[in-house]
């Protein structure tokens, strides 16, 4: 009853909080969208008649006498054989579309098995308390289990020979089950269902590896004898269907009619000021951020606010932090949130947002999602994540249950956050991204047939996944990996394959980051943080300022070798940022267009990216306080991009001065990049750009002499005036995860699309020179970017280009 | 989605790369789609592509080559003396270097090794044909395992494994196993050996065959590794596994009771060079065993794998006389020779924890007699609580006192026993007192553990001495 109080409270302290926003004129001015989404009431039906009198008086005892529409539609697919996915927004009862023909199955059917798999193992102990609720209620035992990392040996042998539900995650599945599924033959021998959670979580890399472990799962379960039906629920994306078979390769019934109740929540878009008209500087997002979070916390609404990397939880986490720095009972009822604090911490402020303790929190994606941290009643997006489904998960975040809540979004200025901000129709009017997966990455598919015939022996014929399975095992034979042997190929080295591959991430250890602060009542030498191979090189270099927990500490030693970052606690003004180069080589080129004024081609390059230095950033004022440099080993990889070369001849027409030339290519690929993230539905992380000439051997890049086109190796030999005559210049738009996703075989089949839309961005954005919506900061592209840009792309488009082409774009400007 | 190839010309690119042609058909709906024709390099270069993405991770790889390149060389240098040209036929081959012969099955053929160890003959300092005469029963106390009360050599068979790896799990294979057991007065050993993968389900028949009339089975460290992975092995033939319910004596663990304090490990290598007194001839390093056997697969050369079946064999022998070795002991503590002090010391042990306190104390004062200095304490403070249990407590007492006078060591131990004593079983609370005392005097050097119990002890003492002073008063 308190807890209605409180929501009613807190009801009224958004009203008035939207109310002075509006009336605020300075923020009234920023806002470009108010959006009211309505109460939806719910759809309801009763339980079918196949469903156990018992099971449904356990869910009556539980307040469910009904079910939501969508609920009886997916129990009855289920029902019928069918492999499902069921799509429905946040609480809106899909654990109970697997829960309830789980537990009917079982009484019917007292062997049957069963396995659950989550992204986390948070998800999975969350699952594992709700499911338990409902099994203490039954006459009939069900043993449920969760099974991950945490799990006790001893515990382990009775979860293997006697649990009828397993829960666990992907990378167990990967390498502590499949490869031992002789421990495991009774859950294989009687598996009924296989149920995966957050099935939009498994995109890009890690759906293309979960793919590939489900495909190892079908030949284990085959082995056998049994065929388990698929029950998988996501959260809203355009394809849910189309992934659901890409990832569990079968054709899959789609449950997508919502038929839960929502209350109502105000969705309110925000775009900071501009600061600077010439350059095209708007107000910094984080500090806006800061400014709308404070008068609902001052209130201790409940809010969560969501930022866009690591780096700036931290830094927007000590804003805060310092704004209630006097207050005790707020300042420790703020905290942040990210991947790499260690798990009980990260448990321990789940909780404190559960039981109300912390009332605001500041989180990268991780908190995205379903990890049960309560409903919250207030959203604060502080840029745009990326895609419109993680803008709607994170909104969701806020407001779950029946009362009102808040969500606001605000840009940043880039362009991507800019077309979303200006053309807020196109954010509540279109669908959501595509979940893509490449599960036949070579990279990928190969890891996972080495795990496959490490589980079981290929045999001649067999087919796993869309490339020639027969090579790939005769190059793992060559390998001395697989040995042929009557018909059947066998595992031939001693080693345990699934231990090499991480489905995470690029398979390299991680950094530990060791706090070497002495300090009274604290052991010396403490583990703070966890960081990934990749993100190492740019956040632990030497005199780098790691953040953790807000708390500043500064990088004293790294030992590369041994993964290992000693800081210190540091009390500095500043934090770091690093800068990097990167190099391409091409390997291969697999297609190639001509239009005369420009080609395009796609194929296989070699990447390689070195952090060369760092800039320090006075916090607040965000001034550039000096740089310093960083010796750190290269990182290469090998992925798939497109390219776009701008040719001589119509350079030349242009008769401008070359440099300008260059100025606008780069800010031509500045733009490019983010249109095609946004026409591809990806992260702009998962594509990346550089500018350099048609063969790869010279880039574009900032060095202390100013910008300049310089050789691939090292930084020191320049392209000479003369030689500039001959340069062609190229905008490389590469993926970023090793071999590549399928993002750039789709920007080469577009170009010409994308190019228009890229066109149209640069030519309607309303600055005067340039700016970070459109080519880039005037500061870095150059005071005739966007001109030259514009002319550049005008003149090749129509020169070269096939007009019919462009209506097939995703959307018009 | 998936690929059609739309002609079945190849072209060639610019650079020269052979690349087909497609189409991506791809299902929406229910629908199936044609998306346009698109180029992509994927049947003729895949393997070029496969290198490329090997080479990826070039750090790890060089350092693996390091090793492999290291291990090639070792594998050479074990193979000099009697290197031969590679063979035409490769089953054939390992008859060559192996004795042996080709079992039938229904499953195929397996070849098979076997060794007869006939009367007189000796393996570290064990006659074979004596070792029935062995008493059986120590088992029940050297090992908790009920199943194994009626244990009998005749009726055991002794197994050991070479496998493909250690990682375990289903990607491991055992390709040789070697069994060993007593028939009349004589040892046998066969070895089932996998000439390839393929005749794993006919190696598994002949081991199930052979395995028949056994009523136990003894190994080394097999309840955690060969035994599981042999029955991972039978489920992937879909055979039933043999040994699945027979009892498994594992003489790991009586080793670790026995002999675990006394080396750097436990292992059967150990074992056999410091308490067997086995030095073997001609033998390989476990690690490098399974690519000794990958060596075998790939070149069908049998003059490596020799090694592997006489380090196999020697398992076998080394189980059999370890199992002497612990029943002996057991048996007979104060006649049968020793190792060392150790020994003596982890009999006691075991005896004391079956209450056989008897033999307990006579073997405590054996390792006391030959033991080295400053290991002492710990056999006196088993000793003395030894007869404490049989209530020989002037022995005892005069343990605790001997203790005392030792420098090293300093612990409460001693002075509790003595206060106990005299607080419990002479009701002289004066005398108690004074151990209690003493004890606080030295309490600088102790640890400081127990101290709280001490000082209730010293209150409670305290008291009653006061009420004895007052009654007979």
């Amino acid at each position: 009853m308190k807890q209605d109080r409180k929501s009613a409270d807190d009801d009224i302290v958004i009203d008035l909080v939207l109310n002075r926003w509006q009336r605020s004129e300075d923020i009234s001015s920023c806002i470009t969208r108010i959006e009211h989404l309505p109460m939806c009431r719910g759809k309801w039906a009763e339980f079918p008649a196949f469903i156990h009198d018992e099971l449904i008086s356990v869910f009556k005892k539980k307040g469910i006498s009904r079910l939501y529409s969508h609920q009886r539609e997916a129990v009855e697919a289920i029902q019928t054989g069918r492999d499902v996915v069921v799509v429905t927004p946040t609480a809106s009862g899909k654990t109970l579309c697997y829960n309830l023909p789980v537990l009917n199955e079982k009484m019917e059917n007292p062997g049957s098995r069963y396995l659950y798999l989550f992204p986390t193992k948070a998800l999975a102990q969350d699952q594992m308390v709700e499911i338990e609720g409902l099994v203490g209620e039954l006459s009939r035992s069900v043993k449920v289990h969760t099974y991950d990392g945490d799990t006790p040996d001893d515990a382990r042998r009775a979860i293997r020979s006697q649990g009828d539900i397993v829960i666990t995650n992907p990378d167990m599945l990967h390498t502590g089950i499949l490869p031992h599924h002789t421990k495991w033959a009774g859950l294989f021998q009687n598996l009924k269902y296989v149920v995966i959670d957050e099935l939009h979580f498994y995109r890009g890399v890690l759906g293309s590896h979960m793919a590939n472990v489900i495909r190892r799962m079908h030949r284990i379960s085959a082995f056998y004898g049994s065929e388990p039906q698929f029950i998988c629920s996501s959260a809203t994306i355009a394809n849910p269907k189309d992934l659901a078979e890409r990832l569990i390769g079968r054709p899959v019934e789609l449950i997508a009619k919502n038929g839960a109740p929502s209350g109502e929540k105000t969705f309110v878009f925000l775009n900071p000021p501009i600061i600077n008209k010439e350059l095209g500087i708007r107000g910094n997002h984080l500090k806006v951020a800061e400014r709308l979070s404070l008068p609902l916390l001052r209130d201790r609404v409940q809010t969560i606010v969501f930022a866009t990397s690591r780096l700036n939880v931290e830094v927007l986490t000590k804003y805060l932090k310092d704004r209630f720095a006097k207050r005790s009972d707020t300042g420790e009822a703020i905290r942040g949130y990210r991947g790499g604090y260690l798990p009980n911490t990260r448990r321990e402020i789940e909780k404190g947002l559960r039981d109300g303790k912390i009332v605001g929190v500041v989180s990268t994606n991780a908190l995205e999602l379903g990890v049960d941290i309560g409903w919250l009643n207030a959203c604060i997006i502080a840029g745009y994540p990326g895609t419109i489904a993680s803008t709607w998960q994170q909104a969701g975040r806020a407001g779950r249950r029946s009362g009102k809540s808040l969500a606001v979004f605000i840009a940043r200025s880039s362009p991507l956050d800019q077309f979303i901000i200006e053309h807020p129709d196109y954010f509540f009017g279109a669908t959501p991204e595509h979940g893509r997966v490449n599960p036949d990455n070579l990279l990928v598919l190969l890891s996972h047939i080495k795990c496959a015939a490490f589980e079981l022996p290929f045999s001649d014929g067999e087919k796993f996944g869309g490339e020639d399975l027969d090579q790939i095992l005769e190059f793992l034979a060559e390998k001395g990996v697989l040995h042929k042997a009557g018909g059947r190929w066998h595992w031939t080295q001693d080693a345990y394959p699934a231990d090499e591959i991480s489905l995470r991430s690029i398979s390299e250890e991680n950094f530990l980051v060791i706090d070497t602060t002495r300090e009274k009542g604290r052991p010396a030498n403490r583990v703070i943080a966890e960081v990934d191979f990749v993100s190492a090189h740019t956040t632990l270099y030497p005199e780098a300022v790691y953040m953790c927990e807000s708390q500043l500490y500064q990088v004293e030693k790294l030992d590369y070798d041994h993964r290992k970052a000693y800081v210190k606690r540091f009390h500095g003004e500043h934090y770091t940022e690093a800068l990097s180069y990167t190099d391409i080589t091409i390997l291969d080129t697999f297609e190639t267009t001509e239009k005369g004024s420009y080609g395009v081609e796609h194929g296989e390059i070699k990447v390689t990216s070195k952090v060369v230095g760092f800039k320090k950033i006075r916090f607040h004022s965000l001034e550039n306080l000096g740089y310093g440099k960083v010796s750190l080993p290269d990182q290469q990889m090998h992925t798939t991009a497109s390219w776009f070369i701008f040719r001589k001849a119509s350079i030349e027409s242009l008769s401008l001065p070359r440099w300008e030339i260059i100025d606008g290519v780069l800010g031509v690929s500045y733009a490019l990049q983010a249109m095609a993230c946004l026409h591809l539905m990806c992260d702009l992380r998962d594509i990346q750009r550089s500018v350099g000439d048609r063969g790869a051997r010279w880039f574009l890049r900032m060095s202390r002499e100013g910008k300049g086109l310089y050789r691939s190796a090292d930084g020191e030999d320049r392209l000479s005036p003369d030689a500039i005559r001959e340069f062609e210049p190229t905008v490389f738009l590469y993926e970023s995860y090793p071999g590549g996703v399928g993002f750039s075989p789709q920007i080469f089949d577009d170009h010409e699309s994308l190019l228009r839309d890229t066109l149209g961005l640069i030519a309607r954005c309303p600055c005067s020179y340039g700016c970070p919506s459109c080519v880039g900061p005037t500061k870095e592209v150059g005071m005739n970017s966007k001109e030259v840009a514009i002319a550049l792309l005008t003149h090749v488009l129509d020169s070269g280009g096939d007009r019919t082409y462009s209506e097939s774009s995703g959307f018009s400007l | 989605m998936f690929w059609i190839p739309a002609g079945t010309e190849h072209t060639r690119n610019h650079q020269g790369f052979r690349y087909d042609r497609f189409i991506i058909f791809r299902w929406n709906d229910g629908v199936l789609e044609q998306n346009r024709q698109v180029c992509f390099g994927l049947t003729m270069d895949i393997k070029e592509r496969l290198e490329r993405l090997d080479s990826i991770s070039g750090r790890k790889r060089q350092a693996r080559e390091a090793i492999i390149s290291d291990l090639r060389k070792r594998l050479e240098r074990l193979a000099e003396p009697r290197r031969m040209k590679r063979p035409e036929e490769r089953p054939s081959n390992i008859l060559e270097w192996v004795e042996g012969e080709e079992v039938n099955t229904p499953h195929g053929k397996v070849f098979m090794s076997q060794e007869v160890y006939g009367s007189g003959y000796r393996h570290g300092g064990v006659l074979l044909d004596h070792v029935m005469e062995i008493p059986t029963y120590p088992v029940s106390l050297v090992s908790s395992d009920e199943s194994l009360i009626d244990l009998d050599f005749s009726h055991t068979l002794f197994i050991d494994t070479e496998t493909t790896g250690l990682a375990g799990g289903t990607g491991t294979y055992a390709f040789l196993v070697g069994v060993g057991y007593f028939k009349d007065s004589r040892f046998v050993t066969q070895q089932l050996f996998l000439r390839d993968f393929s005749e794993e389900r006919a190696m598994l028949w002949a081991l199930e065959d052979l395995a028949r009339g056994f009523r136990f089975v003894a190994t080394f460290n097999g309840k955690r590794f060969d035994i599981p992975l042999l029955e991972t092995r039978f489920i992937l033939s879909r055979m039933e596994n043999p040994f699945k319910d027979l009892p498994n004596y594992d003489l790991l663990y009586p080793s670790r009771r026995i002999w675990g304090r006394a080396y750097e490990n436990c292992r059967l290598s150990t074992l056999e060079s410091f308490v067997l007194d086995i030095h073997r001839q001609v033998d390989v390093p476990s690690e490098m065993i399974p690519y000794l056997y990958f060596d075998y697969l790939r070149r069908g050369d049998g003059s490596r794998i020799n090694r592997v079946f006489y380090h196999n064999r020697m398992d076998i022998l080394s189980l059999v006389t370890l199992a002497a070795r612990i029943h002996e002991m057991v048996d007979a503590p104060q006649t049968a020779s020793r190792a060392g002090w150790i020994e003596a010391y982890s009999l006691g042990r075991i005896f004391s924890r079956q209450q056989r306190m008897g033999e307990a104390i006579g073997c405590f004062q054996d390792a006391l007699r030959d033991c080295k200095d400053g290991k002492e304490w710990e056999i006196l403070k088993s000793l003395s609580l030894a007869m404490k249990r049989e209530k020989r407590m002037d022995q005892a007492v005069s343990v605790w006192m001997e203790m005392i006078s030792l420098d090293k060591g300093r612990e409460l131990f001693p002075y509790e026993e003595l206060a106990k004593f005299y607080e419990h079983q002479m009701k002289d609370y004066a005398e108690a007192l004074r151990w209690v005392e003493k004890a606080f005097e030295g309490m600088a050097d102790f640890s400081p553990l127990g101290w709280t119990a001490l000082e209730h002890r010293f209150h409670r003492l305290l008291l009653k001495a006061k009420r004895k002073e007052q009654r007979p008063g």
